[in-house]
This record gives C-alpha cells, structure tokens and sequence, in this order.
C-alpha cells in the first residue's frame, strides 16, 4: 500500500464534513449529520483556511460545537446538547444550550409520568427553578437576547409566574417581533380584553395576527373576524392559520354553516392538517352530518392515529353512531395523550350522561372545570347531570355559573328559567324567558317556553302572543336552526283553538290549516276544522234567525258549509 | 362492551403508597434494631435493661410508624432521647447506614431491602434466640408493606426514590459533618404540617381530620382561617383525589362568613364524592346527592337564606323520600324543625321516635333536647320536659355525644330560668298586680334588687298616688317585700330605720283591716330585722338577751317535730345558750347568767343529757351562792 495516499489531509477532510453536514441537515438526515457532526467535532483543533469560513463567521470559533450540539437536539439527545454547549457564548448556541435543557426536564417529567409508585419527587420543580434563576441572573445583566427571553418567559409561565411572563413576553416580542412563539404565548397568557388593550406592543405587520388571535382567544369573535378579512383580503388568502381561526371565529359565532364551509376550504387546501379538526368534527355533529364525520374520522386516522384530535373526532363519530361506550373509549384515549385536553373532558362527559352514568359524567365535568375554571360548557352539563337526578335547586348553582361565562347565550339563560319554572318561581322563569329571547334566542326555545308557561298560568293572551311569534320566526327561517318541527306544529295547534275559542274564526282556521301538514298533529287539525265549521255555522245560524226569518238561512248556512266542507277536504 | 358502564373515566384508582424516604429510615431502623437484638452485646445485658430497651424502641416505631413524615434530624432526635448504655451503638449503626445508601447508592440500596425482607420477623412466630416475633404485629404489617410496595418500583422509579432519599439526607445535619447531631427532641413538633410542599395521602387525611375536628369543636385551636385555606390549597396540589379536603375548605369558608367561596367548595366537594366512591353499590353513589343537597341546606342556613335552605332541605327530602332513605330523612327532618314554623311539635315528635327505631342516636338526643326547649317556648308540662331531657342525657352519656351533653346543661339552665319567669309573667294575664309581686319575689331570689324594686315600685307608686284602690293585702304584700328588698340590699352593713317605719305602718293596714295573718307575717319580719339589728349593732347584755329568746323560739318550735329531731333541736338550743351565757357572764348581769344556766339544765335534762345538765346545775348552785337573787322564775315571761 502507498504510504501517500494512507495519509490523510485533515483540512480536506474538514472541508469536506462541514459541507455533508450542511447538506445533510437540509435534508432532515439526521443520523448521518450527527455522525459527520461529531467526526468534526474530532477534529475541531484544525483551522480551516478564510475562503471556507464565509458561512459560519457568526459562530467564531463555535461553530464545531454548533453543529455536534444542533445534531443531537435534533434527535432528541437533550442532555448531550446541554453538555457540549455548556461554555458556549454566542447567542445560538447559548439559546441551544438553555432551550435543550429545558427540554430534557420537560421530556422526563413527561417520561416519569408513568411511574406512579415512587414518592412526589420534590426535585422535580428544583431543576426548572435552577434553571429559572440562572436566567434571571442574564436577564437582569441584560444579557438575552429575544430568543432567550422568550425561553425564560415559557420557563416562568410553567412556574405559574403568569404576570413576570407576561411581561417577559412582551420584552421579547420588541426585541425580536418575528417570534410568533413569543406573539402566541402572549396571547394564551392574558387574562381580559383590558389587559390586551392595555399592552405596548411593537409596530410590526405580525401585530395584526397577534392582535385577531389574542381577541379569539378572548373571544371577542367579531373584532376577530374583522382583522382575519383584512388580512385575508391582504393577500394572506392562502394562509392555512388564517382559514382555520376564521373557521373557529364562524363556530363561535354558531353561523354553522358558513364555518362547515371554511373548514371544507382549509381541508382542500391542506389535506394533512390535524389540527382544529376536532372542532370541525363538533361541528359536523351538531349538524348530524353521518357521512361527513365519518369520513373525517378515515381520513385522520389514516393521517395519524396518535394525535388526539384524531382520537376526538373518531369519539364524536361513534357518538352519533350512538355507540357511546366507544365514544368513551376513544375520548380517554385523547386523554391519555394529552391529560389537559380540556374538550375531551367534556366530550366524555356528555358521553357518560348519554350513557345515565352520572356519576362518571359528574367526575368528567368537574376534572375539565378543575383544568379549566371557565368551561361554561362543562358546568352547563353539571347542570343537566343534577337536573336529571331530579335536584332542579341543586344544579342552579351549576347553570347559573354557566349563564355567567356566557352572559348572552340563550341555551343557558333557557336552562335557568326552566329550573326556576320546576321550582315554581314563576317570575324568574319569566324573565328568563324574555332574557333569553332579548339575546337572540339561537334554538327558538324561549319562545315555546314562554308560551307554555303562559298557558300553565292560563295567560291565554300572552301565551297566544309567544307561540304567535315563535311561529312567525319559524316561517321565516323555514326550519333551518329550528330543528324540531313538533314543537311549531304543536304552537300551530295551540293558535288555533286560541282563536277558535276567542271567536276568530278565520285565523283559527288558517292555523288548523297549517296543523294538517304534520303527521302528529294532523288528527287534531281535522278536529279543530269540524269544530270551527260547526261553531262558524251556529254563529251564522244565530245571526240569520235574528236578523233574516224569510227562510233564506237554510240556503245560506248550506252553502258556508259546502264551502268550508270543500276546504276541509282539498289535499293539503 | 356492557361493563365500560362502571368504568372510571380517569385511570382505575389503585390503593397505593409511597415509598417515602422516611419510610426506608424507619424500616432500616427496624432492621438494625432486629440485628442488636441478635448481637452478642445485647445479650450481654442483664434482664431489665434488655427489656427496658426494647421497651422504649417499640413505642419509638409505633410513633414513628404511625405519625406522618418527619425529617430525618427529627427521628434522629427522637432516637438520642432514648437513655439506655447500648442506644449509641444503635445509631451510629443505623448512621452508617444511612451514609452507605446515600454514598454507596442503588446497590446498596437494592441489597439492604433485600435482607431487610429476610428478617425473621417474616418467618411463623418463631423463638429465636429467646424472642419472639409476631408476623401480624403492627411493625411487621408495616415491614410487609414496605416491602411490597418497594417491590412493585420499576427501575426507574427505584431511581428516583433513591433520588429523593438523597434530597432527604442532604437537608439533615448527616450530610453536613457526620459527627454532629440534632438537639435532643421530646416530641413531634405539633407544625409539622407547615412548610410543606408534598403531602402523603395518609398526611393530608390526618391534617383534615384533625382540623375539621378543632374547626367544630374548638376553634381556637385551629389554624388561623388564612393559614389554613392556604395548607388546603398547597395539599390539593398534590391530593387532588380526596374530597375531604374541599369540605375543610368550606368549613373555613363558613368560619369568615364567605358565601361564594363557601358554596364553590360545597359543590366542589360533593362532585367529587360521587367519583371517590364509584366502586361502591349503586345506592351509595346516589346517597351522596342526597346529602350534598342537604347540605346546600344547611349552608343558606348558616348565612340566614331560610327561603333557599328550605327549598334545598325540600328537594333533599324529596330525593330521600324516593329511595327511602331513612337517615337522610331524619336528618332532614331535624333541620326541617329548626326551618320550619308550623306544625313543630309533630316534625320533631317524628323525628326522636324515627331516629329511635332506626339507632341514629346523635339525631334523637338532638331532638329530645329541641323538643324541650319547643316545649318550653309553647307550655309544655315541665314535668315532663324534664323527664325527656334526662333521656336525652341518658343517650348521650351512652354514646358520648360530648358537645350534646354541655348542651344538655345550658338547655336546662335555662329552662329553669324560664320558668321562674314564664309563670310569673303567665299570671298576669289573670292578675297583673299578683304577677308584679310574683316578678318581684322572683328578683328578689335572683339577686337582681333593680328589676325587683321596680315590680314593687309599681304597686307602691300607686297607692301613693291614689289613682287606683288595691286589695289592701296586695298593698302589705308589697310593702313587706319593699322592705324585704332594702333589707337584702343593705344587709350586712346596716339596716336602715326606714324599714321599721315600713314594716310599722304595714302593721298598722293589718290590724286596721283584721288582716291576721299578714300581721303575724309582718311581725316576723320585724322581729327578723329587730334581731338583725341587735345581733351586729347591740351590746352583749342585748345580744344575750337576743340570743336567749332565738333559743327559747327553736325550743317552741320543736314540739311540732318528730321525737328524734326535738331532741337535736334541744341539744343544739341548750349548746347555743352557752354563748348567751357568756355574754352575759362579760357584763356580770349574774342573774341573767342563772337564768340561762337554770334553762339549759332543763333543757338538757329534757334530752337526757346528764353529764351536762349535773354541770350546768352546780354552776348555778356556785353562782346562787355568790350571787343570790330574790326571784328565779322570771325565765319563760320575760325576755
């Protein structure tokens, strides 16, 4: 063998390592970057000529070390990146050598989840607050730079600092405007709309996404949706972030149907998107859409079936298969992947309730609310678990806090005044009644409820008048929220012996017209129509003997009955 | 798919503990101390000392064993406080110990619990060498589980256990210089609860227990309304699953009349009741509704919302009712009588014999004791309220219902009190004038001289001014009981000549109006007030004399009385003249002194007294001698 060519030119070799490891990491090939990383790292004594320097002089001399520390974050090996970046000074490598410390104490606390037998380890919170402290010893020199003070505001939200992460946030977000991480945690993190307004925030285009997301997380849909248009109109239309929260802000505002569609937008533009999903799978339940749901739940487990998303839609679909065991089964699954998936929560315990395990579905509740205090969902359904149990007084409590968090949604105010019609608190009952029609009354309900309320206190009047609206109502949005048809039907029936028996003949019989059109109230229109021709013709009997004794009347109430006879009788 | 219905929606709950770092120090002190047992230099002791040490060894483990945790210069303290030649040796071997575990580290670990599991505590009731050990003991159940549970650690957790024992040691003065050690220590410090981040579940339940214990029965003890919401909240962090805790919370919550923060842990709690006993029949899931809405009632009681409380209370009853839960039903009915406004007697009535029949003896005392007071309130027969009280204390002495039986006592102090009142107030209706002297007699025995005087005042005044003609007997009535009044009030100081003049001109209304024997009553009084007088004010010749006729009276009164008790009276009498005797003997009215000496001769000889009667006889015999007087029989008449 020659002895020439055994001998190898490291400053080739060097050249050669930093340009695989460039390629390599361009193209996710992790592995073998590691493995060219740490040869370089090997020979980080040998110095390579100026010309080959031009792409790392940000790194100084740092950049071998860069490049074995990068390698291994990327493949996860927390605690080795830690070690090699641990004297490491300039700006990237400081932030890869605190965030990937970071990192490994997320990651075993996540791993020792599992070992429940050994005590409450008391270190567990000493480590984030060693590396806490050593962050705010920096912060206070001024030493960080926008990265790091993002890092140290995640690391103090996790401490339950909320106010000194805010504030941290904020710092951040000057210093660096384009780390939407900093923008979003911000967003998570506020309390109210006052605190958002009150905020000094950099002038950046990114503020505008800051200020559309902060407000949804608000819920503040509507100055939401607005800046979502501007942007969309901007020439963001293509953003897969801008459809699904313009989605969300549709959902929220119940316009079901326009958020089904944006959601079909976003899943044609984006196939493999998971995320959201599961909103859109709430939604295709609220509308019984079967085969929509069911192909969102192919398609996401086909996409992964470990996410709990995934495990959320698939619930919602075995639910409206009324498989609620299954449904049960999948939502604790999406539970175990993500104890603080707050909706699953709820999700199962809506299951549980379908199910009659109440004391499931009480326990399922009260986890979600423990996670989250404002889940008015969570105790609207605490309070139908207590209102099944027949304790009207008791589940107040519940719907009231429900009614609280949603001040202007009618299905809660709805639920109160049914309890305080079951307690017989009659005017409270009332005025919920009107509170929740005043609100916009989404379902129609309030409108029945005040009619049959009115008519259990035989104010035929009142009563008349509620059911005549909600009719009115009906008619004009021909069914399109109003899913139940018997309860118009049932107002139809009501109006018209109201009118029969004031009298009014022909809106009686209009409304008993109406009555034909439905299976279960058919039977009663004919009633009320006979009762209506007979009471019409007595009257015009009465009249005419009184008024006419020329004999004429026997003609006369003949032909108003053929003619009612004829109208009884034609095909509805 | 049938059973998912039971299913918990959270993991299954496992009955499991902990291996605490303090647990391993307790089960290698164990070990360690079994070993002595087994050395030689223990045996070498005599008798009583080997006895007086495990004496002291096992109450230190059963302490040890069942207080909560301590840290580790804690129970090393404890353990220097045992006084005993060999307890050196035991710690510093138990020391060494410690020091191998924490320097050496899981091997070492792994291999003492391996031999702490082959201790011949786990062998059958063995005798080895001259002990014996007892599998179910208490430190052998302990041992067991220790065991146990180290068992079923994965490697990992095994790690992290080990972790935490060093975490432990390096806060004890062991990690520091092994030479030094703790002060001596007699007790557990009673805070032990304070500064603490991870409670044990076993912990946190004596912690609630025993506050809400001191919550209900002695406030004073219990931590600080603040203090205490802030340990509750610091104690859920790491005990999420025990509903308990939220009831503590509303209990303190109560304690500041907070009533937002009262109702969100009420409800707080009994959600989370339902879950904890998920496993249970079906019925006791459905009986916590029934008490949390039950006790929905008894809060808006507590801040006075009788409307809410009582549509509560209904809606508890009505769930009961349903199910026939006769204990929620009784104690609905309890609150029910407090409640409620009609039909009283008959809830409560219900009530005790419900109560009786299905043994809720707590309830029936409770009712038998508002039963007398309702009783009391509404005329009940105080004959018979009194018997049920007794009852009611009957029970609760059988059952030691502690706060029930102080209660007890208040109710029927009370009651008597009212009584007095009651009537006297009840006669009025009949007779105002009557009641008003009643009342005034009533105060008068109570001590309370304002309220009597004023009662007395408004007959008196009257009379005074003309405006009304009273029954002339109600009018000396009241003038014997102003006098009696003054003279209570003023007694012992002075007595005030104004009663006289009262007593005087009542006497006069007597005799004009032939009341009899309103004339003899206000006789005695002036005759009580007159000796009143003499006694603390008079000469000795006057007191002699006063003394002489308070025995001449006791003699009078004795002929109504039985044979044997005239006799006493008759010897106490003769005995009390000595004092007269003396005083007279002081002022040398010589004929007074026979006068008494010939009377109680008498007396003694009436009684049989011989030795008495020969030596009152021959004093007088001396005195007549020395002193002889013309007559001797002025005795009886003269005073």
């Amino acid at each position: 063998m020659d002895t020439t060519e055994d001998k190898v030119d490291l400053q080739l070799v060097k050249i050669d390592l930093i340009e695989g490891i460039r390629e390599c990491s361009a193209r996710g090939l992790y592995h073998c970057m590691k493995w060219l990383s740490e040869l370089n790292f090997a020979i980080s004594h040998i110095n390579l000529p100026e010309e080959h320097c031009k792409f790392f002089e940000t790194y100084d001399n740092e950049y071998d070390v860069y490049c074995v520390a990068k390698s291994y974050f990327d493949v996860k090996e927390y605690d080795r990146c830690a070690h090699y970046t641990r004297a490491c000074t300039k700006p990237k490598t400081r932030f890869l050598h605190l965030y990937s410390r970071y990192l490994s104490i997320e990651k075993k606390k996540m791993d020792n989840m599992t070992d429940a037998n050994c005590p409450p380890d008391p270190t567990k919170n000493t480590v984030l607050k060693n590396l806490c402290a050593e962050l705010m010893e920096d912060y206070h020199k001024k030493r960080l730079d926008g990265y790091c003070l993002y890092l140290y505001g995640v690391i103090l939200k996790k401490l339950d600092l909320t106010n000194l992460a805010i504030d941290v946030f904020v710092e951040a977000i000057h210093s660096t405007p384009i780390l939407w991480a900093a923008w979003q945690e911000l967003a998570q993190l506020l309390p109210n709309k006052n605190k958002l307004k009150s905020l000094v925030l950099p002038d950046h285009w990114i503020k505008q996404f800051f200020l559309a997301y902060a407000y949804l997380e608000q819920l503040c849909n509507d100055e939401s949706l607005e800046i979502y248009c501007k942007l969309h109109e901007q020439g963001f239309n293509k953003s897969s972030f801008i459809i699904a929260q313009t989605a969300i802000v549709y959902h929220n505002r119940r316009e079901l149907e326009k958020a089904i569609e944006t959601f079909k937008e976003l899943i044609s533009e984006d196939p493999y998107r998971l995320e959201t999903l599961d909103t859109y799978s709430n939604l295709l339940y609220v509308r019984e859409m079967k085969s929509e749901l069911a192909d969102l739940a192919h398609t996401a487990v086909s996409i992964d079936k470990y996410r709990v998303e995934t495990c959320c839609i698939i619930g919602n679909y075995y639910s409206i298969r009324s498989d609620h065991a299954k449904a049960v089964l999948y939502f604790q699954r999406a539970l175990k992947l993500n104890p603080q998936y707050l909706s699953a929560w709820t999700l199962m315990g809506h299951e549980f309730m379908e199910m009659k395990n109440t004391n499931a579905a009480i326990q399922s509740y009260r986890h979600a609310i423990e996670i989250n205090h404002r889940d008015y969902r969570a105790w609207y359904g605490l309070g139908q678990t207590y209102e099944i149990l027949k304790m009207p007084y008791y589940c107040m409590y519940y719907y009231k806090q429900a009614q609280h968090l949603r001040p202007i949604d009618s299905r809660m105010i709805i639920a109160l005044g049914e309890t305080y019609e079951k307690l017989d608190k009659i005017e409270n009952a009332l005025k919920c009644y009107y509170k929740a029609r005043s609100v916009g009354d989404i379902e129609g309900m309030a409108l029945v409820k005040l009619g049959s309320l009115y008519n259990k206190l035989k104010l035929t009047d009142n009563a008349a008048a509620a059911y005549t609206e909600y009719c009115l109502k009906f008619d004009e949005q021909k069914g399109s929220a109003y899913d139940d048809q018997s309860e118009y039907f049932n107002a139809l029936q009501y109006l018209a012996t109201y009118h029969l028996n004031k009298g009014d003949f022909d809106e009686a019989y209009t409304y008993a017209n109406k009555c034909l059109e439905n299976e279960q109230t058919k039977e009663g229109g004919k009633a009320l129509l006979k009762t209506i021709a007979a009471k019409r013709g007595e009257q015009e009997n009465i009249e005419a003997m009184s008024m006419d004794e020329t004999g004429n009347n026997l003609s006369n109430m003949n032909e108003t009955n053929v003619s009612t006879m004829d109208m009884v009788f034609s095909p509805p | 798919m049938a059973n998912t219905k039971d299913v918990n929606p959270s993991n299954k709950k496992r009955h499991k503990e902990n291996i605490t770092p303090h647990r391993i120090t307790v089960s290698v002190l164990i070990y360690e101390f079994c070993n002595l047992r087994g050395s030689e230099e223990f045996k070498q002791l005599t008798e009583t000392e080997r006895k007086k040490m495990i004496r002291s060894y096992c109450i230190l483990l059963l302490k040890l064993i069942q207080s909560p945790d301590i840290a580790l210069d804690e129970l090393l303290s404890l353990m220097l406080n045992v006084d005993h030649s060999i307890n050196n040796v035991l710690i510093e071997k138990v020391k060494q110990l410690i020091n191998n575990i924490v320097t050496i580290g899981v091997r070492y670990l792994l291999d003492i619990i391996d031999s702490i599991g082959r201790l011949p505590v786990f062998e059958e009731n063995v005798v080895k060498s001259g002990t014996i050990h007892i599998r179910n003991s208490v430190v052998c159940y302990f041992l067991r589980r220790f065991i146990i549970f180290f068992d079923k650690l994965t490697f990992s957790e095994v790690i992290v256990t080990l972790e935490s024992y060093k975490q432990y040691f390096n806060q004890s003065c062991l990690s520091k210089d092994l030479n030094t050690l703790p002060p001596k220590n007699k007790m557990l410090s009673a805070d032990w609860y304070s500064n603490r981040d991870q409670w044990s579940r076993r912990q946190a339940e004596l912690f609630i227990a025993t506050q809400a214990n001191l919550l209900v029965n002695n406030q004073e003890q219990a931590l600080s309304p603040v203090d205490l919401h802030k340990q509750i909240r610091n104690l859920l962090k790491t005990n999420n699953e025990i509903p308990e805790a939220h009831f503590l919370e509303y209990l303190n919550y109560l304690r500041v009349k907070d009533f937002c923060g009262a109702i969100e842990s009420l409800y707080h709690c009994f959600d989370k009741t339902t879950s904890t006993n998920g496993r249970g029949p079906i019925e006791d899931k459905i009986k916590s509704y029934r008490f949390a809405a039950l006790n929905l009632a008894v809060l808006h009681y507590h801040f006075n919302h009788k409307d809410e409380a009582l549509t509560a209370l209904k809606e508890a009853i009505r769930t009961a009712q349903e199910v026939s839960d006769n204990v929620c039903l009784q104690h609905a009915l309890s609150w029910l009588f407090c409640l409620t406004q009609c039909n009283r007697d008959k809830l409560i009535e219900h009530s005790i014999l419900k109560s009786l029949e299905i043994n809720l003896s707590y309830i029936m005392s409770l009712g038998i004791l508002s039963f007398g007071q309702y009783g009391g309130l509404t005329c009940g027969n105080p004959k018979q309220i009194f018997e049920t009280l007794t009852r009611s204390d009957l029970i609760n002495y059988q059952h030691s219902h502690l706060d029930l039986i102080s209660h007890s006592f208040v109710q029927k102090s009370s009651l008597w009190l009212f009584y007095a009142e009651a009537i006297a107030q009840k006669i009025s209706t009949f007779n105002k004038w009557e009641s008003c002297l009643r009342m005034a007699e009533m105060y008068l025995y109570k001590c309370d001289y304002n309220r009597a005087h004023y009662c007395v005042n408004q007959i008196l005044s009257k009379c005074q001014e003309g405006k009304r003609r009273f029954r002339i007997d109600i009018q000396v009535r009241a003038m014997i009981l102003l006098a009696e009044i003054q003279c209570a009030t003023s007694f012992p100081d002075f007595v005030s000549p104004g009663i006289l003049t009262l007593l005087n001109s009542s006497l006069a209304y007597c005799s004009d109006y032939h009341l009899e024997y309103y004339t003899s009553l206000v006789e005695l009084h002036i005759a009580n007030v007159q000796l009143l007088t003499v006694l603390a004010h008079g000469g000795f010749y006057d007191r002699g004399r006063a003394l002489l006729l308070y025995a001449k009276c006791i003699v009078a009164y004795s002929k109504i009385k039985s044979e044997e008790e005239r006799r006493k009276d008759l010897f106490d009498a003769a005995n009390m003249l000595n004092k007269s005797r003396e005083y007279f003997q002081k002022i040398e009215a010589f004929s007074r002194v026979k006068n008494v000496l010939l009377l109680q001769a008498q007396l003694f000889n009436e009684v049989n007294a011989v030795s008495e009667r020969n030596k009152c006889t021959m004093e007088y015999r001396i005195m007549d001698e020395e002193h002889p007087t013309s007559n001797s029989y002025k005795l009886i008449t003269f005073l």
